[in-house]
């Protein structure tokens, strides 16, 4: 059997990952997404444990300090682009409500305006011709 | 029971890991083991242990920066999207009924003015255009020319209204 953990380090990119989740309905004493983790990567560890051998020690510890060195940066990469996220929705609804505003009240209150000019326009012209 | 969300790769992983169980004996396993761990803290000097927790905390990142991948390039797109149509009512359609609504204006004032050199009072024909039209004598169209010289317009504004920091 292969090392359960190969090509592990390509999934720790997050921009290669497919974003799909597989969805699994759990006791609530195991339902958190990191008490979850805790058990597939136990069971994953223990597999490699298995199939590793004395080599197993190796491998998980330079995965584990691998992994000590990514909390920091997705952390940031989490926080700057829920922040940049949150401030493009923001200004996208702000931006969609004044179109919104000059569809429906602007751009009628205008071609309206528009009309009663013309009105008037015929009514003193005709009224000048008749003089 | 609740329902709880997992990495495909990572239960992917799982599965190839373990071809003889099938999802329901997985499923009982990894509780087990969860819960184990949940109890208590690692153990600094067991490696295995270590890995465990730290692959656990990595994983909710993963996740939540996998799933959210789409959505800062989702939020971009609605964005240029909302200007663009901003920018479209701003530059064509707005100017367009307002500079109809100067020169109609315009011409109010000019056939006003010579009726009242015939010695007519022009108050007194009807329609009159009344109270509560929008202004449009000084208007001045917007000289945007594209999405990007909107932006830069609208940032160059809140950098004034907020201060330079």
């Amino acid at each position: 059997m292969t090392d359960p953990f190969h090509d592990f380090e390509l999934d720790l990119d997050p921009e290669r990952l497919s974003g799909a989740v597989e969805r699994f309905d759990l006791p609530i004493a195991a339902a958190e997404g990191y008490v979850a983790y805790l058990g597939l990567f136990d069971l994953l560890a223990r597999r490699t444990q298995e199939t590793l051998g004395t080599d197993a020690r190796g491998r998980l510890s330079g995965l584990a300090l691998r992994l000590q060195g990514l909390e920091g940066p997705m952390r940031f990469a989490l926080y700057d682009r829920s922040r940049q996220t949150e401030t493009l929705t923001r200004v996208a609804r702000i931006t969609a409500g004044e179109s919104r505003l000059k569809r429906e009240w602007l751009i009628p209150k205008l071609e309206e305006d528009v009309a009663r000019y013309r009105a008037r326009i015929a009514a003193l012209t005709e009224a000048l011709e008749a003089v | 029971m609740t329902e709880i969300a997992l990495l495909a790769e990572d239960v992917a992983r799982l599965r190839a890991a373990y071809p003889e169980a099938d999802d329901g004996q997985l499923e009982s396993l990894l509780v087990e083991a969860a819960v184990r761990h949940r109890a208590h803290e690692p153990d600094p000097y067991d490696m295995a242990e270590v890995f465990i927790h730290e692959a656990a905390a990595i994983a909710v990142y993963r996740q939540q920066l996998a799933v959210a991948k789409h959505r800062l390039p989702d939020a971009v797109a609605r964005e240029s999207a909302s200007y663009a149509e901003q920018l479209e009512l701003d530059r064509e359609v707005i100017p367009r009924l307002k500079q109809e609504a100067q020169r109609l204006r315009a011409q109010v004032r000019d056939l006003e003015e010579r009726l009242r050199s015939k010695g007519l009072v022009p108050d007194a024909i009807e329609p009159q255009i009344g109270a509560g039209s929008i202004a449009v004598d000084d208007y001045e169209p917007p000289r945007f020319t594209n999405v990007d010289e909107r932006r830069a317009a609208t940032v160059e504004f809140f950098r004034r209204v907020g201060g330079e920091r």
